[in-house]
């Protein structure tokens, strides 16, 4: 063992294939060979991801602190550890001379235990009473996490797990200063005096899950003051991994789901939209159906949902118009569907999306598949759903990929706007030319005069815009109203929408007349919609006014900045001709067949 | 029951070599058999044999021949 290479991967293997270790004993021997590690760190190799992490326990951690190594070490990090001693965790944290800070940790992980929390209050006790009586626990931990961020450490805490016994029933459930009240009171106060502070281990949600009672086992805490039975931290794994890839800013964004028996029974392919097996009528069809659910509601709770399947894409969809079918094709924000392998597959939708591999979690049925994936992307998570559907939302629940600290307005817009994205990189990648891809779009625009209400925004634009603008003169809202009041003056304002969402006031142009010319003062555009005949659009319209007020010819400027080479050539690209000093010129008269524009204009609607 | 299946499952629970266990062996003449391990073998034995053992039979159950007689104990009774 000892001239082996300690890296993260020598070691994962020992804990067998796939995310769950087999069992307690595979944790504690890995654990064990990772504290070894801790002793003599001049055996790690240079370059290894390393990460100092501390355990303070109320009780037996010797369990736990080998768990904890074993889920950084899944996340591909080599955790060099300290265990702080037996029941010390207060002491270790509130006296600057301690072990933990002259190890100096990067991260801690805090297990109390609900005997050191609750207090003794007469079972009748208000709920303010409670309150008063907790608080001190309360000032005690926020003591403790002021401690620890002041030095950059980074804080994962439990959540209390309440004992099991019931005294006297619905009473107790009643009474605010039950134990179990007591718990549920803490952890309340808690989460929200650590609110930004302190990444939470939901144990309660675990122990509830596994039962409370084999959960907290009386005998391990008699016999050696265990919190929990040990034999349930391949369970814990999962949990505190997510609770890790939260406070490292690792979390993972994006599902990627096989179809064919993964989203429903059968091979669409073969079977066909009546035959593939989902919703009512069978067992695998409703447990196929409730799993469109979770996933729907994953979609739902910000996580961006992918395809990466071997189907035909034209049949893979047609799936999707199944009448029970609640997942539709366009909660995917990628749909890759080809005969290639999923690795390459998998890359695609990484790039596609913008995200790095290591944010994508692969969920497929085929054992096959989920081993090619595993072996030629390690980065990615994989989940191999199995092949009994009504296991399917247990199973992955149990992997606590998505797990967050809470809901954010992001994520709850984020996969709208990734599937209006990646939908229109689909199209463009789809469409044998730019004129079928810009029609595809179903592209609507409007050129109007502004509105008052309009005027900030275009300031804004004006400001902002550094790439599509010609002149960057930047005027301000007192200037943008100046020039409405005047009749030489013509300043335009262009809204876009496509199929797949609004962009809203996206160009501003203004336009002086000199003689018998309209000289483009200033044109900026935002860098979503260039290159989709926008510029041909707002000429046109341009070109109807400029003749209406009887000018014969337009004159566009570009000077150059450090930043708008982009329209350097606009002018000439829109049959503008150089005259001298610099000015473009385009003739009126001239037909305005050439400026081909694929939005259709719906004026001022 | 298999002889060496207990003798295996300890060897497997520990991490040492099967031929490191034997019927003489215990907490105190065993590589790695150690009080804390003591708790992962008897966590190990009732999955193993579906059984529930007591707080007390976990801490005293520190040798294979007492082991084996609580092995015996609960498949007579």
């Amino acid at each position: 063992m000892l001239n082996q290479p300690i890296t993260p991967a020598a070691f994962l293997s020992a804990l067998g294939p796939g995310d769950k270790p087999a069992g307690l004993p595979s944790i504690f021997q890995v654990g064990d060979r990772i504290l070894e590690i801790g002793a003599d760190l001049s055996r790690i190799p240079a370059g290894t991801l390393t990460q100092r992490i501390a355990v303070l326990g109320a009780l037996t951690t010797d369990y736990l602190i080998r768990a904890v190594a074993c889920a950084v070490l899944q996340e591909g990090v080599l955790p060099i550890l300290y265990q702080a001693p037996f029941g010390s965790w207060v002491q270790e944290v509130l006296n600057p001379a301690s072990g933990l800070f002259a190890f100096g940790p990067d991260l801690v992980v805090i297990a109390p235990h609900w005997r050191d929390m609750v207090a003794p209050v007469p079972i009748d006790a208000s709920a303010d009473a409670v309150d008063v009586v907790l608080a001190p626990k309360i000032n005690l931990l926020r003591a403790l996490w002021g401690q620890l961020v002041a030095k950059g450490v980074k804080i994962v805490q439990h959540v209390l797990v309440p004992p099991p016994q019931h005294y006297r029933g619905m009473a107790e459930r009643l009474a605010p200063a039950s134990t179990a009240n007591q718990v549920h009171r803490l952890n309340a106060m808690l989460l929200d005096a650590g609110r930004g502070l302190v990444t939470w281990v939901d144990m309660e949600s675990l122990a509830n899950g596994i039962g409370t009672r084999r959960f907290s086992s009386a005998k391990l805490y008699y016999a050696a003051k265990l919190d929990h039975d040990p034999k349930f931290l391949p369970d814990y794994l999962p949990l505190f991994r997510a609770a890790w890839r939260s406070v490292n800013a690792r979390a993972k964004k994006v599902l990627v789901l096989d179809l064919d028996n993964t989203l429903w029974g059968g091979t669409i392919g073969d079977d066909g939209l009546q035959s593939i097996v989902l919703g009512f009528g069978s067992p695998a069809g409703e447990a196929f159906l409730d799993w469109q659910y979770y996933v729907k509601g994953l979609g739902e709770k910000g996580v961006i949902l992918a395809v990466c399947s071997k189907n035909d894409p034209a049949i893979a969809e047609t799936a999707f118009s199944h009448p029970l079918s609640v997942l539709r094709r366009s909660d995917f924000a990628a749909f890759e569907c080809s005969w290639n392998d999923k690795a390459a597959g998998l890359r695609r939708i990484a790039g596609e999306l913008n995200v790095g591999l290591d944010s994508l979690v692969f969920c497929d049925d085929n054992p096959a598949e989920c081993e090619l994936v595993r072996r030629e992307l390690p980065e990615v998570a994989v989940v191999c759903a199995g092949t009994d559907p009504s296991a399917f939302i247990g199973l992955f629940d149990a992997g606590h990929w998505f797990d967050a600290d809470g809901y954010t307005g992001e994520d709850l817009s984020r996969t709208a706007a990734y599937t209006a994205r990646a939908s229109a990189l689909a199209e463009q990648a789809g469409a044998t030319d730019i004129g079928g891809y810009l029609a595809s779009l179903e592209m609507k625009g409007s050129l109007v005069r502004p509105a008052d209400a309009d005027i900030p925004r275009m300031a804004q634009l004006e400001l902002k815009t550094n790439q599509f603008n010609l002149t960057t003169r930047r005027y301000s809202e007192v200037q943008l109203r100046s020039f409405l009041e005047r009749d030489d003056v013509v300043v335009l304002a262009f809204r876009l929408a496509d199929r797949f969402g609004d962009h809203g006031l996206t160009s501003t142009l203004v336009a002086i007349r000199e003689g018998d010319a309209l000289r483009i003062d200033s044109w900026l555009m935002s860098c979503r919609i260039f290159s989709r005949s926008a510029e041909q659009f707002i000429l046109r319209g341009l070109i109807g006014l400029a003749a209406g007020m009887g000018t014969k010819r337009l004159l566009g400027e570009f000077c150059r900045s450090a930043k708008n080479a982009v329209v350097a050539d606009l002018y000439p690209e829109l049959g503008f001709s150089e005259k001298e000093g610099g000015m473009f010129v385009r003739d009126i008269e001239n037909a305005d067949a050439d400026l081909v524009s694929y939005i259709a204009d719906i004026g001022n609607a | 029951m298999a002889d060496d299946d207990l003798l295996a499952l300890i060897a497997g629970t520990l991490g040492i070599a099967p031929a490191e266990v034997h019927e003489d062996s215990d907490i105190s003449n065993t590589r790695k058999w150690d009080s804390l391990r003591q708790i992962m073998l008897m966590s190990e034995l009732e999955t193993h044999y579906g059984l529930e053992l007591s707080d007390q039979e976990m801490l005293e159950s520190t040798s294979v021949a007492k082991i084996r007689a609580v092995l015996s104990g609960r498949s007579a009774g």
